[in-house]
């Protein structure tokens, strides 16, 4: 007599599952099984459709079924100025985040991301609001990314937090433009407005849409940014910061704590060398730890890895970035083998590159092998670890997400191997890891929720929400005048350097 | 009086490539038989021209279609193949298990790869290096294959390395005939005299759609030490020889009109200068040269190569960049060679998808100069549409959408959310499209794929048809080797 079949929402089957799981299994003609929005069972095919009766089901033959991408850092905003930037001149981000956005705007790009995630199989997201620093003058910026985010229905983790007191990336004093009853409205703002109004979205958004946004905040340089660069020429005057940086440090590891929020920054060469030669071992390491997310780590050394190990604080590498050139690469291979957890990222979509977490896979083993001349360097399994799992365990979500297990929300993408370029699938993971784009995902499904299916989006008019974002943009650079990042002249075209801009 | 056109595409961003780097907002491109007949604004076009067809390219980019000026043939068998310790199988592959049906079902798989990311053009050395011409059935069945997908394509063709080889010596192959599998060796004359067979068969066949070029590998020996990879050494009697085949391609290539490509590491040219003169080195280079890789040239060989106006196909996703270094592009740029950005696709670690290695190609030289002022993203789209053209001696025919021109192009959907806002758009092109983001790829006039569907192909059965053919050569290879995965590959720094 047949059994009865256990009734459930959604299964995915006869697909390759790769699990991602502790053991790594792959399960041809596999099958994943949720209810509500956990995965209930993973196996093959034969036996969970034994087992359970689907409201929906997804047929995935010919596709792989694997956990949903975790991308650890990006930018909210730099969906609206992709591909505006000239070597010598930078990009407009800042006037335009601070003086030319309304709230709609950010809503609009928030939505434009989330959709460009959502088609690159991307089911959770991290995004630092603004350039760094974060914009955290009013709440509302916030607010009108985290609607999108809600609407859509992605996971995503948002990073809020103060510009850093000593960088004038913004205009000093600090100032950010509002448009109010039908008007720019100019407005100054101290670090302690902006920690407080940080706070203010921390208590409201963490934990919130069912669980699918967390806060975090977001920290431009937790511990200062010593190391000059072409594009960050700022020097710090020791004696007059140190002891501010150690009292914000401090501030922000009592939030941390006290809110449950992780904390998100950036660290370059030095910074941590002189926290611990200025605060001391002991106290760099009260403030950094499981729940530090420190974003770039370009050209540390030995000592910094070794103390970012020690913290067990998690790292996450960008590779084609701009302060790689300039600075020197993120040391990958020596900080996972000091033991540091460390993942791959996009660092959001501007000003050239995209959210497309699978190009980075590539990108990254391949910079690392030429770095060390050696091929053995950064397994493709690995790196897939590297944007699953491992990026799981470096949001503090592993028990949740990350991998494809009975218990855990019900993130999944299908990879559509019906592709030439996917063909003939011989080593799949490897497979995957090298020439997966991520145009090549046609369904991901986030808290049991189909959010995309055979590439048409689902929970929202794709459509009108890009015409949204093309009118937010032209708005807002009805303000700033961009013409300079966007001149076609001869070098553009025909000169292998670019002189436009250089001085001297 | 409104002329016939065969095809008109309106309503586009025209990013045209020309000299002049002109874009046309708004703009379309008229096409008759397999001609460009006119590029301009949509609503000239529909003044001056009726359509048999039209297509819509409203937020969409109209371009040239990409010029992939190196890539391998049999490669889209074996990807993803690979251990950085064991290597990957496919020389021996190639040279023992394969049957010409395996290589027309190689060669239609790849060519419906690259019609997918939008390649119209792209040349493939049939085999490894060096080239499998034991038997000219092999490149002749690639060449069908890419003529029956309506690409346009350049086959290297030509003789193993004599002192170099990668295959056993004395040098065989093994081909299946009459049900069996019978090895023979061959010499270096005879896989020449093969190469100019194919030649003189296929050199402009296909209604012109089909060249072909000859590929030796290493036209003045490899002398890079790889970090030990390729160990050979060139005995004194072997110099001579090396001068004397090079003067045979170079005849060759004059007599019947066709281009050498060949691979340049660090050392080659030197080597080659040392024992022969600068004199007759330059005399063998030329503008119809295409160096494959060109990594790590010293500053004397730059010169040489820039000096001769070779041209140049670097290929930024391969592994010589890991063994040899970086190739001096923004160097060879300035010496006066022509550079072109290639895949060296698509096995073991990268596929078909030049643009791609766009990025790829303007990051390893921001990364050697340390500014992100060197190889500005227009240079770089050039060097895949008409620079690449030049690199193979047809940018009078193909790489920018002019009038006379023939009508190889592409459009790009941009009404998607990684494309949107499309403010800048050739930066677009060059930092944030990928291959699948083309959505419509025509060559010689003819509409080859329309909104992501093939038109002359059924891909789904080309598919089926290298799943069939791979599964009967993987019967026969161990490939444990090589696809294992040990806990190091999931879990270490390092394999």
């Amino acid at each position: 007599m047949e059994q009865e079949r256990q009734q459930i929402d959604l299964l995915v089957t006869g697909g390759t599952v790769m699990t991602m799981n502790g053991q790594h299994e792959l399960i041809e003609n596999g099958a994943v099984a949720v209810a509500g929005n956990r995965i209930v069972a993973v196996g093959p095919r034969a036996e969970i459709e034994a087992a359970y009766h689907a409201a929906k089901t997804i047929d995935a033959a010919d596709k792989v079924i694997m956990p949903g991408l975790i991308d650890c850092y990006s930018h909210a905003g730099h969906g609206m100025i992709k591909g505006i930037f000239r070597p010598a001149l930078g990009w407009p981000a800042n006037p335009i985040y601070w003086h030319a956005s309304t709230p709609d705007w950010w809503y609009a790009e928030a939505m434009l991301s989330a959709l460009e995630r959502v088609r690159f199989g991307t089911t959770t997201g991290v995004s630092i609001l603004g350039a760094t620093p974060a914009r955290a003058d009013n709440p509302i910026y916030a607010d009108r990314h985290l609607d999108a985010i809600s609407d859509i229905g992605l996971r995503a983790v948002l990073g809020v937090g103060p510009p850093d007191p000593f960088i004038p990336h913004i205009p000093t004093p600090w100032s950010g433009s509002h448009f109010e009853n039908g008007e720019w409205v100019t407005r100054q703002f101290t670090y302690e407005d902006a920690i407080e109004n940080s706070r203010d979205v921390i208590r409201r958004w963490h934990g919130g849409a069912d669980g699918r946004i967390s806060i975090a905040l977001a920290i431009a340089y937790l511990f200062g940014r010593r190391a000059i660069h072409q594009r960050f020429p700022y020097h710090y005057d020791t004696e007059r910061d140190a002891p501010i940086i150690l009292k914000n440090a401090r501030e922000s590891r009592e939030i941390a704590d006290a809110e449950g929020v992780q904390i998100h920054t950036h660290v370059f060469r030095g910074d941590l060398a002189f926290a611990e030669e200025y605060y001391g071992r002991e106290t760099v390491l009260e403030i950094l730890g499981p729940d530090v997310v420190l974003d770039h780590v370009n050209d540390i050394s030995p000592s910094e890895i070794a103390l970012i190990a020690e913290a067990k604080a998690n790292v996450v590498t960008v590779t084609f970035v701009g302060e790689t050139v300039g600075y020197g690469a993120c040391p990958v291979i020596p900080l996972l083998e000091a033991g540091a957890n460390v993942v791959m990222a996009t660092d959001g979509s501007a000003p050239y590159f995209s959210l497309d977490l699978w190009k980075e896979l590539s990108r990254t083993m391949f910079t690392h092998r030429i770095q060390h001349e050696d091929m053995a360097i950064l397994p493709p399994g690995k790196a897939l670890r590297m944007v699953t799992i491992d990026a799981a365990m470096t949001l503090g979500l592993q028990d949740e997400i990350g991998s494809l297990e009975v218990g855990k929300k019900a993130d999944i993408i299908l990879v559509d191997l019906r592709r030439p370029h996917l063909t003939p699938r011989t080593a799949l993971p490897s497979l995957l890891a090298y020439y997966a784009t991520g145009n090549d995902v046609d369904t991901t499904i986030v808290d049991g929720k189909v959010l995309m299916e055979n590439r048409v989006v689902l929970t929202v008019d794709e459509s009108a929400m890009l015409d949204m974002a093309i009118d937010e943009q032209r708005r807002s650079l009805e303000r700033i005048d961009i013409s300079q990042f966007t001149e076609l002249d001869e070098q553009f075209w025909t000169s292998p350097r670019d002189q436009a801009g250089v001085v001297g | 009086m409104p002329k016939t056109a065969d095809l008109l595409i309106l309503d586009g961003t025209v990013v045209t490539m020309d000299d002049a780097g002109t874009i046309i907002e708004g703009g379309g491109v008229a096409v008759v038989g397999d001609r460009i007949d006119a590029v301009g604004s949509s609503d000239d076009l529909r003044r001056d021209y009726h359509a048999t067809k039209t297509i819509d390219a409203r937020r969409k980019v109209i371009m040239p279609g990409l010029v992939d000026t190196y890539g391998h043939a049999g490669h889209s068998m074996v990807r993803g193949i690979y251990h950085p310790v064991h290597g990957w199988p496919a020389g021996h592959l190639y040279w023992h298990e394969t049957t010409p049906e395996w290589w027309y079902a190689e060669a239609r798989l790849a060519a419906t790869e690259r019609v997918r990311f939008g390649v119209t053009t792209g040349a493939s050395v049939i085999g490894s290096t060096p080239a499998r011409l034991d038997n000219p059935v092999y490149a002749i069945r690639n060449a069908e294959a890419y003529a029956s997908v309506g690409m346009r394509a350049v086959l290297g063709v030509g003789p193993p390395d004599p002192f170099v080889s990668h295959i056993p010596v004395p040098w065989d192959g093994t081909h299946w005939e009459n049900g069996e599998w019978v090895t023979r060796q061959f010499t270096y004359e005879e896989a020449l005299a093969n190469a100019l067979d194919v030649a003189r068969d296929w050199h402009g066949a296909a209604e012109g759609r089909i060249r072909i070029a000859l590929h030796p590998p290493y036209l003045f020996g490899r002398h890079a030490t790889d970090r030990d990879r390729f160990k050979w050494e060139y005995l004194p009697e072997h110099i001579p020889v090396v001068i004397e085949k090079a003067e045979e391609m170079r005849d060759l290539a004059n007599r019947y009109g066709l281009q050498i490509h060949t691979h340049f590491f660090r050392g080659s040219v030197e080597f080659a200068v040392h024992h022969f003169g600068r004199e007759r080195v330059e005399s063998l280079l030329g503008p119809d040269v295409l160096v494959q890789h060109g990594n790590d040239l010293n500053p004397s060989e730059v010169e040489i190569v820039g000096g001769t106006r070779c041209n140049v196909a670097t290929s930024p996703s391969t592994t010589e960049n890991i063994w040899c270094g970086y190739a001096p592009v923004v160097e060879l740029l300035e010496a006066g060679a022509n550079v072109a950005i290639a895949t060296d696709g698509s096995a073991p670690r990268f596929s078909f998808d030049l643009l791609k290695d766009v990025p790829r190609a303007m990051w390893h030289q921001w990364i050697r100069f340390q500014t992100t002022s060197v190889l500005p993203a227009g240079k770089a789209l050039r060097m895949v549409t008409i620079d690449a053209a030049k690199a193979l001696n047809m940018d009078d025919q193909i790489g920018s959408l002019e009038t006379g021109k023939k009508a190889d192009m592409i459009t790009i959907d941009l009404n998607q959310p990684h494309l949107t806002p499309h403010t800048f758009i050739p930066q677009m092109l060059t930092y944030y499209v990928n291959g699948n983001d083309v959505d419509t790829t025509i060559v010689d006039g003819k509409v080859l794929l329309e909104n992501r569907r093939y038109t002359t192909v059924d891909a789904q059965a080309v598919m089926d048809q290298a799943l069939e053919e791979s599964a009967r050569v993987f019967e026969r290879v161990d490939l444990s080797p090589y696809t294992e995965m040990p806990r190091d590959y999931w879990h270490g720094a390092r394999y």
